[in-house]
């Protein structure tokens, strides 16, 4: 396998607006540093608390949002340097899926018009009746029936809506899809249709995937990798199984220890975080987990740890793991 | 809130100079020779040199902006064709007519308005809802010189009971001079409350049921205040922030209605010059007379914002982190 | 809500229906009505200021002129200084929204302000002084009393525009690689429209109010009949109190098309935004 995407040093700051006297802008640190490969095929589990920048990461790599610093590699072409038609091209080679299924389809758009815009704007079908085809094959393909394409979005369910939401994403043939919460708005039991949907896509069309959540059972059932992101970087990072057995990061431990039923590995005591996240304008010094840490040493007020390999494919934020450890 | 007033106030300042800059191209961009709008037939050759000089019009473009707004700073509005008097002479005492007028009427309509929005709010229902926007939409139709016509038909000429026109009667007392005037302002203000008060209730009523929505009246509620008390006291002075902010966005429109107001009824303030000045040509007086109005209006604007501004905390806050 | 909905529902709305029904009135009287009756010029043998009766059922101006005629020919100039205004008011008003709305930073900030200070100035006076240096023509009043007509439709629209702007279908478009002036112009006008359509009939029927203004002050086209320059000849030939007919007739053809234009918009309005209790 290779590296699809190649993220290195990526930080996205937001400056929060300034007043008159004020003498420096603010920024929100939403990104800090993340260093990622997406490989191809894989399913790239993204989890953290709310606020712990995993949004911010999906948009940036869609370029919803421009980076503040770093750079974004799509097989080995920096996209952040590339404009006109270029952007355009690379636009189709990564797309995304909503949350929302209510908020992200355009009330004013036939499910039909929808999905053949961006096909006839990219030119991938010429002609009113090879886009009509197409936006057929693309509504089979996600479970929907060619007729629907006239319909609008209000006389579809959320489920049905998500779908649509992925064939539109599908419209250009993209390699990659970005997932950001797409199914945390739908009722249990068509969550799993859709993650069954995404299950068969990727193997249908070997698609990559970078899937956001903050439901650690769903990312046990999609990811062959899983990261994890506290205060826009990244504390760890393993393949599923390794990562649902050892947890090895403080934070992560917590994490599963607040959903047991994820855990393959015996139930330990809840861990109870202390504190809210703290605020991602002026970050925690050393590790920015220190303040909430249960197993808080000396060196973590000070020394900021770095993203190491533990174990072959493990990385890991701590100094607990620090080298002859 | 010092920060606010600054930027209120810079706002203030280029909006009028905005105003006074459009003037000044129009005249000057005007198909035609720019120098007929200031030059009339009556005048002798030395006069238009006179003119001539004192405009710059012999002199670039740029030169007679400099020249215009170093005119307009010293409130040199220019020397009107038909009275051959300063302009600014001819409108101060005029102005004050006019704003005793729109000052009167905006106290009555605000009187009026705002418990009648109010008590519509609080009888929410689809009736209510019914007449009073079939209300509204009769209240902005209203074309004000019919309604005057009527007002002076039926109370002046039929019943007698007001003057036609005019301000006060030529051959008046001073010690009755102000009951004779108040009876000559009844119609005028009249039209204009019939004409604004429509707009008042429709926002005091959307604003007040805006905030009849918010917590906190929820939670006064619940802590026992009793039902009136609740509306009177704590929606209300929240309701009065959007209603003066209407107060400024009217002014425009009630402006407009005092000139045609002040037209039907001979009342001697800025809207009546400007119809005799339509009349006779006399392009300065207009141009004074919208410099001095565009000046009324920006200065009460300003007012009214900072107004709502002290009444309303989160707007300070607002503005500094927005700006 | 569909279109189709949208037109069904309406119709089920009966002040609207009314207003529509109203302008429908206007139209024809406006397109047909000159054909019928002949375009007043002139002295007339008639009776001067002639009362309402059999022969002249409106009664006839200081000139002996019919009022109907007057009237007829008049709802020309009501309709051609609507639509007018109207289309400059959108050509001007619905762009700009949509760029201010859209790119939120400088540009944004920029044209809001310029939408704040048009509004704040005072419009009557200002166009009463152009009207009156550039001479009274109708198209110039039309396109003056349009291009003073913009701003609050601008901040409709803008307003409509910040909210979908962060919308995720906006930004879904975004990543698809649509164009910057498609998303724009279709995909969140779409969406503004509704608002919108409420403000233009609100900026016609003030625009039938604002040239019957002008007129009334004398800044009327005097090559063509209109309403408001019916009560200006009788204003300045002093005959507006002995003659009533001639200050009722017309302000009533003006009231008329203004509270249809203005049910029209309430219409819209509701059903739109349905009351749900
Ligand atoms: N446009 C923005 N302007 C300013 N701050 C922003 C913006 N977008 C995100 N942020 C901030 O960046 C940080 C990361 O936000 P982000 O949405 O990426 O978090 P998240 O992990 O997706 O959270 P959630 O689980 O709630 O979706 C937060 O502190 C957020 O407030
Ligand atoms: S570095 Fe220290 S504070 Fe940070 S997670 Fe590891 S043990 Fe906890
Ligand atoms: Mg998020």
């Amino acid at each position: 396998m290779s590296a699809l995407l190649e993220i290195r040093g990526l930080k996205k700051y937001f400056g929060l607006k300034r007043h008159l006297f004020q003498r420096r802008t603010r920024f929100v640190h939403a990104l800090d540093g993340i260093d990622l490969d997406l490989m191809e095929g894989e399913t790239l589990g993204v989890v953290g608390e709310s606020g712990s920048g995993k949004s911010t990461l999906g948009r940036t790599i869609v370029r919803l949002e421009e980076p503040s610093a770093g750079s974004i590699r799509y097989l080995g072409r920096d996209v952040s340097a590339l404009r006109g038609a270029d952007a355009q091209a690379f636009r189709a080679r990564i797309q995304m899926v909503f949350q929302d299924p209510y908020a992200s389809l355009n009330p004013r758009l036939s499910v039909g018009h929808a999905l053949a815009e961006p096909m006839l704007v990219h030119r991938k079908v010429a002609g009113r009746r090879a886009a009509r085809q197409a936006v057929g094959a693309l509504l089979g393909q996600v479970g929907l029936r060619p007729e629907m394409a006239s319909s609008y979005p209000f006389a579809f369910s959320g489920g049905q809506r998500q779908r649509i939401g992925i064939a539109r994403a599908l419209a250009l043939e993209p390699k990659i899809l970005i997932c950001d919460e797409a199914v945390s708005a739908l009722d249990v039991s068509v969550q799993s249709q859709i993650l069954n949907l995404f299950n068969q896509l990727k193997k249908a069309l070997g698609l990559t995937y970078l899937f956001i959540t903050h439901d650690l059972s769903v990312v046990r059932y999609v990811s062959d990798r899983v990261m994890v992101m506290y205060l826009g970087q990244v504390v760890e990072l393993a393949p599923r199984d390794a990562f649902f057995a050892r947890r090895l990061h403080p934070y992560t431990r917590a994490l599963i220890s607040a959903a047991p039923l994820v855990s393959t590995a015996p139930r330990e005591a809840r861990i109870i975080l202390q504190g809210e996240i703290p605020n991602a304008i002026d970050p925690p010094s050393g590790c920015r987990f220190h303040t909430r840490c249960p197993n808080v040493m000396d060196a973590c007020r000070r020394v900021e740890p770095q993203l190491r390999e533990i174990e072959a494919g493990h990385h890991v934020r701590c100094h607990l793991y620090a080298a002859g450890q | 809130m010092f920060q606010y007033i600054v930027m209120r106030v810079m706002k203030g300042g280029l909006t009028f100079l905005a105003a006074v800059s459009i003037t000044f191209l129009i005249v000057r961009l005007m198909p035609g020779d720019p120098t007929t709008a200031f030059i009339s037939d009556s005048m002798t050759p030395q006069d238009v040199q006179a003119l001539n000089t004192s405009l710059g019009l012999d002199k670039p473009l740029p030169e007679q902006y400099a020249l215009f707004l170093r005119n307009l700073a010293h409130f040199e509005l220019g020397q009107s064709f038909f009275y051959k008097q300063p302009v600014g002479d001819i409108i101060a005492p005029r102005l004050g007519w006019t704003l005793l007028l729109i000052g009167t009427s905006l106290l009555i309509t605000l009187l009026i308005g705002i418990p009648l929005g109010v008590h519509s709010a609080r009888h929410k229902g689809k009736g209510v809802d019914q007449a009073v926007s079939t209300m509204i939409v009769l209240g902005i139709s209203i074309f004000i010189p019919l309604l005057a016509f009527v007002l002076v038909y039926v109370f002046s000429l039929e019943l007698g009971l007001t003057p036609v026109g005019g301000a006060f009667a030529p051959d008046v007392e001073d010690s009755e001079l102000i009951s004779d005037v108040a009876r000559h302002m009844i119609l005028p203000t009249v039209t204009l409350v019939v004409v604004n008060l429509a707009q008042i209730v429709l926002y005091t009523r959307s604003s007040m049921l805006d905030v009849l929505k918010e917590d906190y009246i929820r939670t006064a509620r619940a802590k026992g205040v009793d039902d009136r008390g609740v509306i009177w006291g704590h929606a209300l002075r929240n309701a009065m922030i959007p209603t003066v902010t209407v107060t400024g966005l009217m002014l425009g429109k009630m402006v407009a209605g005092a000139v045609l107001t002040e037209t039907v009824f001979s009342w001697p303030g800025v809207g009546s010059m400007i119809y005799e000045a339509v009349q006779k040509q006399d392009f300065p007086l207009l141009q004074g007379a919208f410099i001095v109005l565009a000046f009324s209006v920006i200065l009460m604007t300003l007012v009214t914002d900072l107004v709502v501004a002290w009444l309303d905390p989160r707007i300070k806050l607002h503005a500094e982190s927005t700006r | 809500m569909r279109e189709k909905n949208f037109v069904e529902s309406f119709t089920k709305h009966r002040l609207g229906m009314i207003g529509l029904a109203g302008i429908v009135i206007v139209i024809a009287l406006g397109a047909f009505g000159p054909l019928i009756v002949t375009y007043p010029v002139g002295y007339n043998e008639a009776t001067p200021l002639a009362a309402p009766d059999r022969e002249h059922w409106l009664g006839t101006d200081g000139l002996g002129l019919g009022l109907i005629a007057e009237i007829v020919w008049g709802a020309r100039t009501s309709l051609f200084i609507s639509f007018t205004a109207v289309a400059v008011a959108t050509c001007i008003g619905v762009p700009l929204g949509l760029v201010s709305g859209y790119f939120k930073g400088r540009i944004g900030g920029l044209i809001d302000s310029v939408i704040e200070i048009a509004m704040t100035i005072p419009a009557l006076p200002l166009m009463i002084l152009i009207s009156a240096i550039s001479g009274p023509s109708m198209g110039t009043v039309a396109v003056v009393i349009g291009l003073f007509s913009w701003p609050t439709l601008s901040r409709i629209v803008r307003n409509s525009t910040l909210k979908l702007a962060s919308m995720p279908f906006i930004e879904a478009a975004i990543v698809l690689g649509i164009p910057t002036r498609t998303i724009m112009f279709k995909h969140i006008l779409l969406n503004a429209a509704g608002p919108a359509l409420v403000d233009l009939t609100i900026i016609m029927a003030t625009a039938v109010l604002t040239e019957a203004g002008l007129s009334y002050l004398g800044l009327g086209d005097p090559n063509a009949w209109s309403w408001g320059g019916i009560l200006q000849n009788a204003f300045r030939a002093g005959q507006h109190f002995h003659a009533w007919w001639l200050i009722v007739f017309p302000s009533l053809a003006i009231m008329f098309f203004v509270v249809s234009f203005n049910l029209l918009g309430l219409g819209i309005n509701e059903t739109l935004n349905p009351k749900r209790d």
